[in-house]
């Protein structure tokens, strides 16, 4: 009986514990660097919407990770569900729903090609900076009320804030984390080529 | 004599309890609801134990609301008007703070793994969930050895470096870090798999989910307590 199981968890297609482990531990390095990259940008707040591009170009490495090393099917949902749950259970809804969007659409590109296309990461990775670019802008716009009505500061404070919130910023910074996720994706592959291939940690 | 060690409250109502505080986050715009929200919280993190978290999210409180009360004191504040209105967003997220408080805290790896097994969500998910959700508090300390050993070799790990140098800085934090968490990831592996988190039959869990009389208490104070905001919000 012991046997039997074992031999049937060898030969499981599916996640196994190192997969689990590897996209739990990734997971949790890229919710922290948006936490920490976000609270370092919020202050001036014209800096917030540029937030996603530098989270971008930092996160590449720690998001193709995933599917170099695991190479399976969840590799690239379940990480995008496990940032988006931790978001809402921390207020970002919105965030949750661009990533299960993008987790699911990113999921279906990268395992058209069974884990081993670049392009296909790099189109999963980018649709995952955008999913968390406006769940995270979406934000401000929804509480745009709170700015006009409510704050009850000086004129002056109150202008201020309208224009950050309805700035077209928010909107071409899109562009800036478009960017920023294929750059990060480019330095991704750079750093998983130098170090983690070479070490042998994942595969070529 | 030792004393009872009471039963700790079900994780389903401090579940509900986080998803309150984070829909409070969104829906609350007035500040004294957002205030309010921010006293009820910080009572029912004291209530399920979490003491030290209570004080820190009652002084996060007090603290922004006086700061913004200040800030109103100043009729004009020019260029740096664009730096205290972070101030006001801060006192916006108290009550998001507090989610983040009570699920960090309020709920163990295991007890969510628990929940989430009975509301028969899929393993791959509650178990990468269970470890992102473990590891999260530990990254700080992960950064901090490689902040040593970069020190050691005379790069400090500051903006100013990051400015000078940003592609070689960043490399230089994230490589090791991501080397060091291969190592954990495999480390963990070995040990669920020692204790059986592969094995196809049906897991099972030592906490018992039992909503008793203290946890239908709590789960009506809750839905009072965000009653009574909301009030304070819309009426």
């Amino acid at each position: 009986m012991a046997e039997q199981v074992m031999r049937e968890t060898a030969q499981s297609k599916g996640l196994r514990a190192r997969d689990f482990a590897t996209l739990g531990i990734f997971s949790a390095l890229l919710f922290v660097l948006t936490m920490v990259v976000g609270m370092l940008m919020n202050n001036p707040l014209a800096l917030v919407p540029w937030a996603p591009t530098v989270i971008a170009v930092i996160g590449g490495p720690l998001y193709l990770m995933m599917p170099a090393k695991v190479g399976k099917r969840g590799a690239i949902l379940i990480p995008a569900l496990v940032v988006g749950v931790i978001w809402a259970l921390m207020g970002g809804m919105f965030v949750l729903v661009g990533m299960v969007v993008a987790g699911i659409v990113g999921e279906i590109v990268v395992a058209r090609t069974n884990y081993k296309s670049f392009a296909a990461m790099v189109v999963a990775y980018v649709l995952f900076v955008v999913a968390y670019h406006i769940g995270s802008v979406s934000i401000a716009w929804i509480i745009n009320d709170y700015f006009t009505q409510f704050a009850s500061y000086p004129a002056e404070l109150a202008a201020m804030m309208e224009g950050a919130i309805n700035s077209p910023n928010g909107y071409v910074s899109i562009v800036g984390a478009v960017a920023g996720a294929l750059v990060g994706a480019l330095f991704g592959r750079a750093v998983l080529k130098k170090h983690f291939v070479a070490a042998g940690v994942v595969q070529g | 004599m030792a004393r009872a060690v009471a039963r700790p409250f079900d994780p389903r109502v401090v579940l509900l309890q986080v998803v309150l505080a984070a829909a409070c986050g969104f829906c609350l715009n007035r500040p004294a609801a957002s205030a309010a929200a921010g006293v009820a919280i910080a009572v029912g993190l004291a209530v399920i134990g979490c003491r030290r978290q209570s004080l820190l999210l009652l002084a996060w409180t007090a603290g922004v609301n006086a700061v913004c009360q200040g800030i109103l004191l100043v009729p004009s504040w020019g260029v740096a008007g664009a730096f205290v209105v972070v101030f006001f967003v801060l006192r916006k997220a108290v009550p998001l703070a507090g989610a983040a408080l009570l699920f960090l805290n309020g709920v163990t790896v295991s007890r969510l793994i628990a929940v989430l097994t009975s509301w028969h969500v899929p393993k791959p998910f509650v178990l990468t969930l269970a470890v992102a959700y473990r590891f999260i508090p530990t990254v700080a300390g992960e950064v901090a050895l490689i902040r040593d050993a970069l020190a050691m070799r005379g790069r400090p790990l500051s903006l100013r470096s990051f400015v000078r140098a940003p592609r070689e800085m960043t490399e230089c934090v994230l490589v090791p870090l991501m080397m060091r968490c291969t190592r954990i990831a495999d480390e963990l592996a070995a040990s669920a798999t020692a204790r059986g988190v592969e094995s196809p039959a049906p897991r099972v869990s030592r906490h018992e989910l039992r909503v008793g009389a203290r946890d239908v208490a709590l789960l009506a104070a809750t839905l009072l307590c965000a009653a009574a905001v909301v009030a304070v919000e819309f009426v």
